[in-house]
């Protein structure tokens, strides 16, 4: 099954919204990048995933990525979205933070 | 029970600045197992049902660890995520041969991760764990 559906997108719109208002709020970003990640022992998931590259000390990008969590979490659970972008935000989009 | 958490603390000496891609990628696999190990046995202890009866489908244990922080009762969203990015940091050490494929950066990240997973399991998920008795 292919994992750049229509679900998929849009549930990825969701998340591009949340890093542009980080970044609008001072979030510290060098760089972004989409990626396909996926389970390499037993193939069970896949999943599309921001990476986003930040110039922060450990405790504020942790902190800064489970703000971006949280936010996306609320979405997740809410009726604000149709289910199936719901179910695709929980399970095929992720964000990562990278400082180091 | 041998408890995994050592395996953060080996992985820590093998964090150290001028040391080669062998130390550095050992450190990352280390890091990893640490944490995977750890969420197994409390998870499995808590009914959490993510260990394989049979060495067949052990394989299958990685996804079930990080599943169960996806959603359930052990859902915490920062542990998934940086689950899955700790696995495939040692996906890549694991499997990278090219030059350069592990650095001390990708180490410290690691390392990163590891932390905060753990300080998670110990204030929220599993707080006052007797699975391993010697746990720091």
């Amino acid at each position: 099954m292919p994992l750049l559906t229509k679900d998929v997108l849009e549930a990825g719109k969701i998340v591009v919204n949340e890093i542009r208002k980080e970044i609008s709020n001072g979030l510290p970003v060098r760089d972004v990048t989409l990626t396909r990640l996926d389970d390499y022992d037993a193939g069970q998931w896949s999943e599309l995933v921001f990476q986003i590259k930040v110039s922060l000390d450990t405790e504020a990008a942790n902190e800064a990525w489970d703000r971006i969590l949280d936010k996306i979490d609320k979405i997740t659970e809410s009726k604000m979205v149709d289910k199936s972008t719901r179910a695709a935000l929980a399970e095929k989009i992720g964000v990562s933070l990278w400082w180091h | 029970m041998f408890n995994p958490r050592t395996f953060l603390e080996f992985a820590r000496q093998l964090s150290l600045p001028n040391l080669g891609e062998v130390e550095y990628s050992t450190a990352i696999g280390r890091a990893y197992y640490s944490v995977f190990l750890v969420a197994r046995e409390e998870l499995n202890a808590r009914g959490g049902e993510v260990k394989q009866q049979s060495p067949i489908y052990a394989n299958l244990e990685h996804s079930k660890v990080r599943e169960r922080f996806r959603t359930g009762r052990f859902k915490h969203s920062g542990v998934a995520s940086r689950l899955r990015d700790l696995y495939l940091l040692k996906v890549r050490a694991d499997y990278e041969i090219a030059g350069n494929a592990i650095t001390k950066e990708h180490v410290d990240q690691a390392l990163e991760y590891a932390d905060y997973i753990f300080r998670v399991f110990d204030r929220l998920l599993f707080r006052g764990s007797t699975v391993f008795q010697d746990q720091p």
